[in-house]
């Protein structure tokens, strides 16, 4: 009995600790809150995490109210905004294709500031599953802790797919999913225990990629839509170093050639259109339907001496799906030296209306370039824009689109410069994009100020991917590899 | 009255047999304080630096949720008052006594006699070895700890079933909290279990309770195996308790056997009938020879060289470190490169460089290799010589190179001040917030938070301000095959910038290419000297008497010594057969010898 008393009197004391405080007559100001992350006006999907944001000022006590256009209400009263998951489902759930309405406040010095209220839109697309992306510190050439990390995107959960801690000493990227389906993936194994790890419907196998016939180990992956191929691209790349105070890296190719990889012969496709020694091809997607395969294409110069003169344009080349063998023509879509910058990261959008890519002043490794901007090619009209809406004035890099097109996934360095964080965003059958919002988190402020690491490839996921860290391990540290042929 | 006069006696008795066993561990205690304080002191700020202990929840719970990571948040904990290095040879101290103590109250319950005190201190001198290793970590002795602990709790309960019981929950507690540290636990168990089964005759029962208590201990690490990405080896091992992750030393195996069996070993021993001063002799004279050679392998006094001079770099003790080199020029790169920053700090490099011991151009600007420790100095050099992005490159790298992932408190603090020189004020932001929950660090941040997007005060900043007056404005892209040219072009943006023409000329000089020296000197020309250093007046007169019979008509100031010493020089060259040695004792500290005689 005296348990439950004291036990009852712990509840007390918590529950007064918290601030517990009604709104009385608050000051309305017309104003809208300064919060963090920005999320006014941002349109989420249903089913995502609680967009909890912090209130950047000082406060007592903060109070939110948070109603559906159609139905339903939250309110909080507390010293963080923490939506109940639950609520926050069901409000969403209630209010699809139409907005949910925040009124916050601040209580500061025994006074309430009630600020103007601002919407969120609920958008009547679903979104998938999760997201898989590497964390990586933004270093140069060296690595400490890294993995490839999956996370629930309808809740804070993240998991480690494959963390650097299993196999020390080993780095891991380049991973990639057919068009989101987290059962065919391909992963890339740097270190004294490299391999390409191709994982089809429940069958793994760790590859050697290098051949005498090519430049290196394949990365840059892209899943045929039939799942018979990936293209990959093979890259002698080096890293330099700037001097001044608004750069830090530059990345070059020194050579690079694009192939496609057959699993189920474990071929590798070679075309003399795609490895030409005077031209850096790079980055291969392919086209919805399989029958094209896009990448970016450089006239080679001189390194380091032109570096500021190798401009990325977008080509593309057929591709015959039943025999695996390519067109005999490259078509240029976008030519880079007419523009006077480069392309990089082109990304089809599953229903085959556009391409994205990242557009910046010169090279391909757009994230260390502040000037890069997303931009959208919509393939019906051939028309070309930069995607303003998404657009800062620091670094829009790598991309992806979900399953159905609709929502699309970037990496952006717009709080710092430097610590790359995703944001998603949304693009409706009229091509108008919504402002974009930072991957939600519990609690945003704390979590992101801490986190010493960026966000790199991020690639939306249907499902869990299936995967045994354990198993993996004993496969990676076995040096068992199946060695890639040339197709003759 | 006699029997208060017997109490008095024995408890007289008690009392000096006590003090003896106390007097021992104070030396204890005073040898281990001196050793780190004294002799090993820059192992100490070498562990501090590389780690970065925060006040913070996040901080905590990361730790807690690996094996290990109670007794690794402790242990980062003390280092961090390994900033101040005498706390830090305190901590030590107190720490190996604490453990001692244990491993004797270990043995006083298997009934030791009190004159096999002294063999208690074996296993806190194996530690003691091992800890001179600078990638051992603080946890393993912290999770020694924890385990000894444990062993002393479940030696202390009588019946069989609290024992079985506190197996069962120590066990998993203990691994959790201490790491692979928990096997110490086991077979103490397994001895402790084994032994009192015996003595009931319970022999049958010995080999289940062995086999049932070994499953214990390795469910434990396998159980975690599951979901932890960890080699099995780590988990077994123990994750934290060396710095490399690669692999654990047999040391660390062999100092647990020791923590185990020592115990065991002294309770075994009869205590001798007489001459008990001489068992203690005996005993003191083996603790001082295993501890004489034991630390005397282990403590690597080259490596402490080259970390005090980090130390001092770190510390901006310029004069310390020249003092230091008079002492004993330093040969390694990394030492050699701490004291041509400090000659470089002081305006000295030019006049002074080949008083000292110089090995190329990798004793100025080493090349980067990818490592955590040998970046940081050649870090410092590119910051004070201006080159900003350079610096923080190097640093960054350092830091991610540090192999338990751990980060770093001193790589911290330089990447928030070459962010906040070059204006990325968000970055320094950032890396300032988390100093600022530190112990050492905290004062340092809340200043610089007053410098955030503050142009004007960091253009007062007598250090920032400088820097940022040194940078380069046109940019390019860093060549380790041009850093002459590098260097002269930092010279040419700011020739206010006296250390990068001195380190340009010591560059070229040290890579004996008189032409590109003869090319860069005139540059001087705008550096305000009021007299041409000797090392350039060395090279000067060379090249002058290459061309010329005497010294008529050269165009520089050269003091009458020099002149007269190059003369010397080139008689004895010309004359002995074998003069290396001859011009080693009378010219040994010039730019000549380095020329002629240094091997490449």
């Amino acid at each position: 009995m005296y348990m439950k008393k004291i036990i009852t009197f712990i509840w007390i004391g918590l529950y007064l600790m918290a601030c517990n405080n009604p709104v009385t007559s608050p000051e309305k100001i017309n104003e809208l809150p300064a919060i963090y992350p920005d999320y006014i006006g941002v349109t989420v999907p249903v089913g995502i995490a609680p967009m909890n944001f912090n209130y950047l000022g000082d406060y007592e006590c903060l109070d939110v109210n948070v109603v559906g256009s159609k139905s339903g209400k939250i309110h909080l009263n507390d010293d963080k905004i923490s939506f109940p998951d639950s609520e926050w489902k069901k409000l969403l759930q209630d209010n699809v294709g139409d907005s949910i309405v925040f009124t916050l406040s601040v209580q500061k010095k025994n006074k309430w500031i009630q600020y103007r209220s601002f919407s969120m839109y609920v958008s009547s697309y679903p979104i998938d599953y999760g997201l898989v992306y590497r964390r990586i510190a933004p270093g140069y050439e060296v690595y400490s802790k890294m993995g490839i990390y999956e996370r629930d995107l309808s809740t804070f959960n993240e998991r480690a797919l494959v963390e650097n801690t299993m196999v020390p000493g080993m780095c891991v990227n380049c991973h990639s999913f057919n068009k989101t389906n987290s059962n065919q993936m391909s992963l890339h194994i740097r270190g004294a225990h490299g391999a390409t790890l191709m994982q089809i419907e429940g069958e793994r196998e760790l590859l050697n990629t290098k051949t005498d016939s090519t430049l290196s180990a394949c990365v840059y992956p892209y899943w045929h839509p039939s799942g018979k191929y990936i293209a990959y691209s093979v890259n002698n790349t080096r890293q330099s170093f700037h001097a001044v105070k608004d750069e830090r890296v530059e990345v070059l190719d020194l050579e690079s050639d694009v192939l496609v990889y057959h699993p189920s012969t474990h071929q590798v496709l070679l075309s003399p259109l795609l490895k030409k020694k005077e031209v850096f091809e790079t980055f291969p997607v392919f086209s919805p339907d399989g029958n094209k395969l896009y990448f970016c294409a450089a006239k080679q110069m001189p390194i380091p001496e032109k570096y500021k003169e190798i401009r990325y344009s977008l080509c593309s080349i057929d591709f015959d799906k039943e025999k695996g063998t390519f067109g005999n023509r490259i078509d240029t879509l976008i030519d880079a030296e007419k523009m006077k910058k480069s392309i990089s990261f082109p990304r089809p959008s599953y229903d085959g209306k556009y391409i994205m890519f990242t557009l910046s002043d010169y090279g391909n490794f757009s994230i260390w370039h502040k000037e890069a901007d997303l931009w959208l090619l919509n393939l019906q009209d051939g028309s070309l824009r930069t995607i303003h809406e998404v657009n800062s004035d620091n670094t829009e890099s790598f991309h992806n689109w979900s399953s159905n097109s609709h929502w699309f996934v970037f990496s952006s360095r717009r709080e710092d410069g430097l610590y790359t964080r995703l944001y998603l965003a949304c693009i409706n059958k009229e091509g108008k994009v919504s402002k974009p919002f930072l991957l939600p988190q519990k609690n945003p402020m704390n979590y992101y100020d801490k986190l010493l690491y960026s966000y790199n490839v991020p690639e939306f996921t249907n499902s869990p991917v299936k995967i045994e860290p354990r198993k993996l391990e004993r496969e990676i540290v076995s040096n068992k590899r199946v060695q890639v042929e040339v197709r003759k | 009255m006699n029997k208060i006069h017997i109490n008095m006696e024995r408890k007289i008795t008690m009392l000096s047999q006590r003090r003896w066993k106390i007097g021992f561990s104070v030396i204890l205690w005073l040898s281990v304080f001196l050793f780190w304080g004294r002799f090993y002191p820059s192992h100490l700020s070498y562990q501090e630096q590389l780690q970065l202990f925060l006040f913070d929840t996040d901080y905590l719970i990361e730790h807690l949720i690996i094996p290990g990571g109670l007794a690794e948040y402790i242990s980062e904990f003390l280092v961090q008052f390994y900033y101040h290095r005498w706390i830090g040879a305190a901590i030590l101290a107190t720490l190996f006594v604490v453990l001692q103590l244990l491993v004797w109250l270990l043995a006083q319950k298997h009934k030791a006699a009190d004159v096999y005190y002294l063999l208690s201190f074996l296993p806190i001198i194996s530690m003691w070895y091992f800890m001179t290793d600078e990638n051992a970590m603080l946890a393993f002795a912290v999770s020694i700890l924890f385990a000894l602990g444990t062993m002393y709790l479940h030696v202390s309960l009588n019946s069989q079933w609290r024992r079985v019981l506190s197996v069962v929950l120590f066990a998993p507690l203990l691994y959790w909290f201490a790491g692979a540290a928990h096997f110490l636990f086991i077979g103490w168990a397994i001895i402790c279990e084994a032994k009192l089964l015996y003595q009931n005759n319970k022999k049958l029962a010995i080999g289940g309770s062995i086999a049932a208590l070994i499953l214990m201990g390795l469910a434990c690490p396998l159980i975690s195996g599951l979901w932890l990405q960890y080699p099995i080896f780590r988990l077994m091992g123990g994750i934290n308790f060396y710095r490399f992750p690669s692999y654990i030393p047999l040391t660390v195996f062999i100092v647990e056997a020791l923590f185990l069996f020592f115990p065991f070993l002294i309770s075994s021993l009869s205590p001798p009938k007489k001459n008990v001063h001489f068992a203690i002799i005996l005993q003191s004279l083996v603790l001082i020879m295993s501890g004489y050679v034991l630390l005397s392998s282990g403590a690597d006094m080259n490596k402490e060289e080259a970390m005090e001079y980090d130390w001092l770099v770190r510390n901006k003790e310029w004069q310390k470190i020249i003092e230091k080199a008079e002492a004993k020029s330093p040969t390694s790169p990394f030492g050699v490169t701490c004291l041509n920053l400090a000659l470089g700090k002081t305006g000295q490099l030019g006049d002074r460089m080949f008083q000292f011991y110089q090995n190329g151009t990798e004793g100025l600007l080493p090349h980067f290799q990818r490592d955590f420790v040998s970046p940081l100095p050649t870090s410092e050099v590119f910051y004070y010589l201006g080159m900003i992005n350079t610096a923080q490159r190097f640093t960054f790298e350092a830091m991610e190179a540090i192999p338990n992932y751990n980060k770093s408190g001193r790589c911290f603090k330089r990447l928030a001040e070459t962010n906040l020189i070059n204006g990325q004020y968000e970055v320094a932001a950032k890396y300032i917030r988390i100093l600022r929950k530190t112990v050492f660090y905290k004062d340092w941040a809340e200043e610089a938070m007053t410098y955030l997007y503050n142009e004007k005060k960091i253009s007062n900043h007598k250090e920032w301000g400088w820097l940022r007056k040194l940078r380069y404005a046109d940019d390019f892209l860093f060549s380790d095959r041009e850093i002459d040219m590098m260097l002269g072009l930092l010279y040419q943006h700011n020739y206010q910038n006296r250390m990068a023409f001195e380190y340009m000329l010591a560059y070229v000089l040290q890579e004996r290419d008189l032409e590109r020296f003869m090319k860069y000197y005139p540059l001087g020309k705008y550096a305000g000297y009021d007299h041409i250093p000797r090392s350039y007046q060395e090279a000067l007169v060379y090249v002058w008497t290459q061309t010329h019979r005497n010294f008529d008509g050269m165009p520089w100031s050269i003091s009458p010594d020099v002149a007269h010493e190059v003369t010397d020089f080139a008689r004895i060259y010309m004359s002995q057969q074998n003069s290396q040695p001859i011009l080693h004792t009378q010219y040994g500290d010039t730019f000549w010898y380095y020329l002629l005689f240094k091997k490449k």
